[in-house]
């Protein structure tokens, strides 16, 4: 099952946004269009449905507050709506459908009340609020039914859909000073201060397993790496990885996770990811540290890790800046472009004439990267 | 004594992997000095003049693209070259495309692709879409890998699979022989002696 569409009303930057999604869907735009924030929308499905700390209030909170996840062109309407289809295929008749509209009460308290909250099986509306037991009960519209084990009976798929979502923009120096900055986690880890962790949790049959592939692909892109373990420090317990590179040494010395470069960790993450689930996946500029070569590999290797997991369909949602990511022959449909207007961000796939240049045989980096580019910024006077 | 070093560029990924090949395959004592992939035609074009430069003043070249559909390569070749081209640059077109060249070496295709060598265009360079007929093969094909990487996707809208260029590579610089290759496309033929006798009398000025 995949997002197969996602509508937007108020959510942050956008005001407005409408845009079908594919099994991959890569995100472009130039900064601060909004890019992390479209990701965000998944993320904060997920805050709701969570069984531990989650809940609607809560995912609000966590964004400091319904202030700053409404859109700053709302004006009169003032309610956030979020709408998302579920699809078995892309392009296929939606099999679930969920929107969620809320805003403040606009009185009192300002508590935040659920406007609507629908979800549609197979085109059949399954539940439809604010229902009469709502309006009995004002109290009842600070939750969703989504987070409610008794109330999302007839649509837990969806809940377990939305819950089981992982998302990763990992920034190796966190995870290299784990020990030194004594870092507090955050929760669901998106930033990969917790990958060792996530490593040691799992089977070691099956941790083997993941990790002799993340060998494999990085035998090829890292020169000279030749061994990747996992080993637990007999002192202190921590987890940790180790790797070897070959040179004069017969025996090389194996190294660890704080020495690797960040290239390597960032790889190391993403292909951990990559093999950990089969449910949506968002990643954040996967190209950072990485060699242009292998960059304009990402696309396959996705693909590849994928296939082997027998879990191709699994969709993969990315934001990119990168020319040499999108030279790949990717399927021009799967590239949602973010405009930043007047009114917010606006989103759009590639047009028929787009469409036909990529069929011509240019890259959709010739074709949309210039289209990413701020209008003004030969005149910026950047480094003025 | 280090061998002489050659420069080239292809005008994609797999006329850069052909080039190198000629260069290795040629049995000349020569050492790659980079092997540049110009990533389409307009650049590759664009290329050209910098290269006769390079190739008047620091080493031999040979660069490689698709001739498309130009009725004649050697009237093409002529409107590109500049007005005084250097000895040391060979400038060659696979004729209509670059997958032709690797079409046209049947033993080495089949074993790569894994599929009967009778089912091989006979005359490659006389295809008109020579890059729609391989991809009509690697369907046929039994390696699964390939059909899987090397094909666009079943709803997909893209002309090939992610892993076209890679898979293609691996088939130029591990089964493909210029010289069986020859035997079935005539401008290869006519490219073979030419790098040689680049390789041959080339080196630094």
């Amino acid at each position: 099952m995949l997002i197969s569409r996602l509508k937007l009303k108020n959510w942050r930057n956008f005001q407005s946004l409408d845009v079908p999604l594919r099994n991959r869907t890569y995100i472009i735009g130039p900064n601060a269009s909004g890019k992390s924030n479209l990701l965000d929308v998944f993320r904060f499905l997920r805050d709701i449905c969570k069984p531990v700390g989650g809940g609607l209030q809560k995912a609000i909170e966590d964004r400091d507050g319904i202030t700053k996840l409404r859109c700053i062109h709302a004006r009169k309407d003032n309610e956030v709506l979020i709408h998302v289809s579920l699809s078995e295929e892309p392009d296929s008749d939606p099999v679930w459908e969920y929107a969620l509209g809320f805003k403040p009460e606009g009185k009192g308290a300002q508590r935040i009340l659920i406007t609507q909250e629908k979800v549609w099986h197979q085109g059949k509306l399954v539940l439809n609020r604010p229902d009469k037991a709502d309006k009995a009960d004002v109290l009842r519209l600070t939750q969703t039914a989504l987070e409610q084990i008794n109330a999302n009976v007839e649509f837990r798929e969806l809940a377990d859909f939305f819950r089981e979502t992982s998302y990763l923009h990992l920034v190796p120096q966190l995870l290299k000073n784990a020990e030194r900055i004594s870092g507090r986690i955050i929760e669901d880890d998106p930033f990969g201060q917790g990958l060792l962790q996530r490593i040691a949790k799992s089977q070691q049959k099956t941790r083997d397993a993941r990790l002799r592939r993340i060998q494999q692909a990085l035998e090829k892109a890292v020169p000279q790496f030749s061994e990747l373990k996992f080993d637990q420090d007999k002192v202190t317990g921590m987890p940790h990885l180790v790797a070897s590179y070959q040179h004069w040494r017969p025996y090389g010395a194996w190294q660890r996770e704080s020495q690797f470069s960040d290239g390597t960790l960032r790889l190391i993450g993403l292909l951990w990811m990559l093999q950990e689930s089969n449910s949506l996946l968002l990643l954040e500029e996967p190209e950072l540290s990485l060699n242009d070569a292998i960059v304009s590999h990402i696309p396959l290797m996705i693909d590849r890790v994928l296939r082997k997991q027998k879990a191709f369909g699994r969709q993969v949602v990315i934001t990119t800046h990168s020319t040499m990511l999108l030279k790949a022959p990717i399927d021009g449909r799967s590239i949602a472009l973010l405009e930043a207007q007047p009114e917010g961000t606006s989103a759009r796939l590639p047009s028929e004439i787009e469409l036909g240049l990529m069929d011509s045989g240019l890259s959709a980096a010739d074709v949309l990267m210039p289209k990413t580019r701020p209008a003004n910024i030969d005149q910026l006077g950047l480094f003025a | 004594m280090t061998a002489p070093p050659v420069y080239l560029v292809g005008e994609d990924d797999l006329c850069a992997a052909l080039a190198r090949a000629l260069v290795v395959q040629s049995g000349k004592p020569t050492r790659i000095e980079q092997c540049d992939v110009a990533g389409g035609f307009g650049p590759f074009r664009a290329r050209i003049p910098g290269m006769n430069t390079v190739a008047q003043r620091v080493t031999p070249v040979s660069m490689v693209a698709d001739a498309d559909q130009s009725p004649c390569p050697v009237t093409q070749l002529k409107e590109w070259l500049p007005k005084r081209p250097s000895d040391r640059l060979a400038l060659r077109l696979a004729v209509r495309e670059a997958e032709a060249w690797a079409m046209a070496d049947h033993e080495g295709f089949a074993e790569f692709a894994q599929l009967s060598s009778a089912k091989l265009p006979p005359a490659p360079e006389r295809l008109p879409n020579a890059k729609q007929v391989l991809l009509k093969l690697i369907e046929r094909c039994k390696r699964r890998e390939l059909r899987g990487e090397m094909l666009p996707g079943k709803h997909d809208r893209s002309l090939v699979g992610l892993g076209y260029n890679i898979h293609l590579k691996v088939f130029v610089s591990n089964y493909w022989q210029a010289e069986r290759a020859a035997l079935r496309a005539p401008s290869l033929a006519r490219a073979i002696p030419r790098i040689a006798a680049l390789l041959e009398h080339g080196g630094p000025v």
